[in-house]
């Protein structure tokens, strides 16, 4: 028996699906006592009811639809704690919606987190879960902020007319957290609305899309009329809300456009000029070229003469030990982690789902809507989580074009956090704005194409927006670090892999024999030197490997060969972990036509580019 | 008879009926129905409508706002 929180599956974003992580998991006990399943809408504060309760990390985001795989946790006495992405009912709507129905049906007992902001749309699931009588208890949470608006809610009541147990909270504060667990046990049935078929006849009911709607009719009366009796405004009349303020500002189509580019001007100024150019310079230079790849040749050297081919291997240009440390710890490091801090933050104030409302009307052009910004902006993120997140996207028809768009056109986090980098050196500004010009106008195309082309139709936007928020540092620190941690995790075998890889085709002299047989792509197509083909044979393994060996090549080249260069690389194949992922999720032939075509595309539009460059005298 | 695109920010109206029955089987989840009323906040130009209803702000594409009759208010 444990008393401990068992470490499952820290981060949901980095699982490809099917239970599989990259993170090791540690194995769940196998005598479970009992399944306890956590429910509720999207933005609730489901994420911090599950932390608090096991004392793990979830990804908890200000943004519906980030929790696509389902994190798992052990509480006391071999219970076993499942989260559930957010949903507004048990139904199917999306892969997303299948995944809670599924957990939530075959749990034993619930616990359903409600808002106190919004009862009437949270108490839907609400009774749903009664009305298939679960056994559960209500997690009444935010509310102080329901206080602050002025709602007053008659919880004794509350839980009379439910006939379940209800506990108000403060999830951020940690208010009521410690009532949860011991009222689990008190764990009812609760009263199913008027005139309820029982659960059986229900789910036979509810699974049909042709008469469901009559059910859900009923009980969103019920519902209704009991946010009626519980629910009282106290204060007439509106606040001054800053949040409500910014949440209206932020839809406004040219604030939208100014905070977009101010957005990206920051981020270049961080993470491009700051941690790339200033803390780089630190960490690779002083730190790892001048102290700790020196030691590490002169230990290999104490060992191994240098002369030989095993040397070359470890500790040469290369090597096993040295480039991986150099790269790994030099240059990624400090890369990844200002752009996952951003990042997070940007998810956890609200402001991504208003760029999704902004961005709706250009989607629909390309056959998805607003909601495919949430994959897209993950896939600056990494790859390949976004692949598995293009689950929140409604049909089959959105989740292809999605992920074609994902592996093809968006460079991942890796990828951009060097690219920010080299784009100082490739002209700046002019540079930018070639790179996004390309990159926009393939995404354009390859979206029009595909709209044209796949049978059917895609669906409109419905999303439900939540409150602009003051991003809690501690959550954005601890996301970062577990991110960046897992990344590190992830990155580091297959790095090197990559740089064992290139050193024994160095040493065996296939480097210069694949250089030679790619000279045709690189020197002819892509007017760069043969040992670019290097960037390539690394990029296959990942994708920001191919940005960091360009790094290294970056003094021997123009400012116009950097850029087709980073073009390149950045359409070039997906790496071998989302490559992987983009199988599971959208089987073979789709992944295989993807990923020939991203090689066509890279190499066509970087052939184009670099003339276009030449011709053109931009840079 | 007025859709949910006709609507102004600012403007409060009751709906008809959601002529979709896919979006009607998931708006009704979340509170907004026929009969229901909501108030429109924001007007995306060529794009969503944002409306406020039970303490929720729902974002409805062009399309799906076509299909939702209302009645002003």
């Amino acid at each position: 028996m444990t008393s401990n929180p068992v470490l499952v599956n820290p981060d949901p974003h980095l699982c490809a699906g099917n239970g599989e992580c990259h993170q090791p998991a540690q194995a769940i006990p196998a005598d479970i006592q009992e399944t306890i399943v956590l429910a509720g809408n999207p933005n609730v504060g489901k994420s911090v009811v599950f932390n608090a309760l096991t004392g793990l990390y979830t990804n908890v985001s200000n943004f519906p639809g980030t929790t696509v795989d389902i994190p798992k946790g052990m509480l006391p006495d071999n219970r076993l704690l499942k989260d559930t992405p957010g949903v507004y009912g048990i139904s199917n709507f999306s892969e997303e919606e299948f995944v809670a129905e599924k957990a939530i049906l075959s749990g034993d007992k619930i616990i359903n987190v409600v808002s106190a902001l919004s009862l009437e749309r949270d108490l839907f699931l609400t009774q749903q879960i009664i009305d298939y009588q679960k056994p559960m208890i209500v997690v009444l949470n935010q509310m102080d902020e329901a206080e602050n608006k002025g709602l007053r809610i008659d919880v004794p009541l509350l839980q009379a007319l439910l006939g379940v147990p209800v506990i108000p909270t403060v999830a951020v504060t940690g208010k009521g957290m410690s009532d949860i667990l011991p009222q689990l046990t008190k764990a009812a049935l609760g009263n199913p609305m008027t005139d309820c078929p029982d659960p059986e006849a229900l789910r036979q009911l509810e699974d049909n899309p042709g008469r469901r709607l009559q059910t859900y009719g009923s009980r969103r009366q019920y519902v209704n009329s009991l946010v009626r009796q519980v629910v009282s405004q106290m204060e007439q009349g509106q606040h001054f809300s800053l949040s409500r303020l910014m949440g209206q500002l932020f839809l406004n189509p040219v604030v939208g456009l100014v905070s977009g580019l101010l957005v990206m001007l920051i981020l270049y100024q961080v993470v491009g000029v700051w941690i790339a150019g200033d803390l780089v310079a630190l960490t690779e230079e002083t730190l790892m070229l001048g102290y700790v790849v020196p030691v590490i040749q002169k230990l290999v050297g104490s060992v191994i003469a240098s002369n030989s081919p095993i040397y070359t291997i470890l500790a040469g240009e290369f090597g096993v030990l040295t480039m991986s440390m150099q790269y790994i710890f030099g240059v990624l490091f400090p890369l990844i982690l200002g752009f996952y801090i951003y990042i997070s933050l940007l998810e956890d104030c609200g402001y991504l789902p208003r760029i999704a409302v902004l961005c709706d009307g250009l989607l629909n052009k390309i056959g998805l809507n607003g909601r495919a910004v949430i994959p897209m902006i993950l896939g600056f993120g990494c790859v390949t989580m976004a692949t598995v997140s293009t689950r929140v996207l409604t049909s089959q028809r959105e989740r292809t074009i999605a992920s074609i768009i994902l592996a093809i056109t968006i460079p991942c986090s890796a990828q951009i956090a060097v690219i920010v980098a080299l784009m100082a050196l490739a002209g700046g500004l002019k540079a930018w704005g070639i790179f996004i010009g390309m990159l926009s106008l393939i995404m354009i195309g390859l979206g029009t194409v595909l709209n044209k082309v796949l049978p059917g139709k895609s669906t409109s936007l419905m999303l439900d927006l939540p409150p602009m928020r003051m991003p809690q540092m501690k959550n954005v620190l601890r996301k970062t670090w577990v991110r960046t941690v897992v990344f590190l995790k992830e990155a580091a075998p297959l790095f090197i892999l990559g740089s064992l890889l290139v050193s024994v085709m160095q040493v065996t002299g296939l480097l210069t024999l694949t250089e030679r047989l790619l000279t045709p792509i690189t020197v002819n197509l892509l007017h760069l030197p043969s040992e670019a083909a290097q960037i390539f044979i690394m990029g296959m393994v990942r994708r920001d490997f191919g940005g960091a060996g360009l790094f290294f090549l970056s003094d021997q080249l123009t400012q116009g060969q950097i850029l087709t260069a980073l073009l390149t690389i950045a359409l070039f194949v997906p790496c071998i972990a989302s490559f992987t992922v983009i199988c599971k999720e959208r089987g073979l032939k789709e992944s295989a036509l993807t990923l020939l075509g991203s090689w066509a595309v890279a190499f066509l539009i970087g052939g184009l580019t670099a003339r276009l460059i030449e011709w053109t005298h931009i840079l | 008879m007025p859709t949910l695109n006709d609507l102004k920010s600012g403007e409060t109206a009751m709906i008809k009926e959601i002529l979709d029955l896919d979006a009607a089987t998931q708006a009704i989840r979340m509170g907004i129905a026929a009969g229901e009323t909501i108030t429109c906040i924001a007007k995306v130009p060529a794009g969503p409508t944002v409306v406020q209803h039970g303490g929720m702000e729902l974002a409805l594409g062009r399309d799906l706002c076509q299909k939702i009759e209302v009645v002003r208010q």
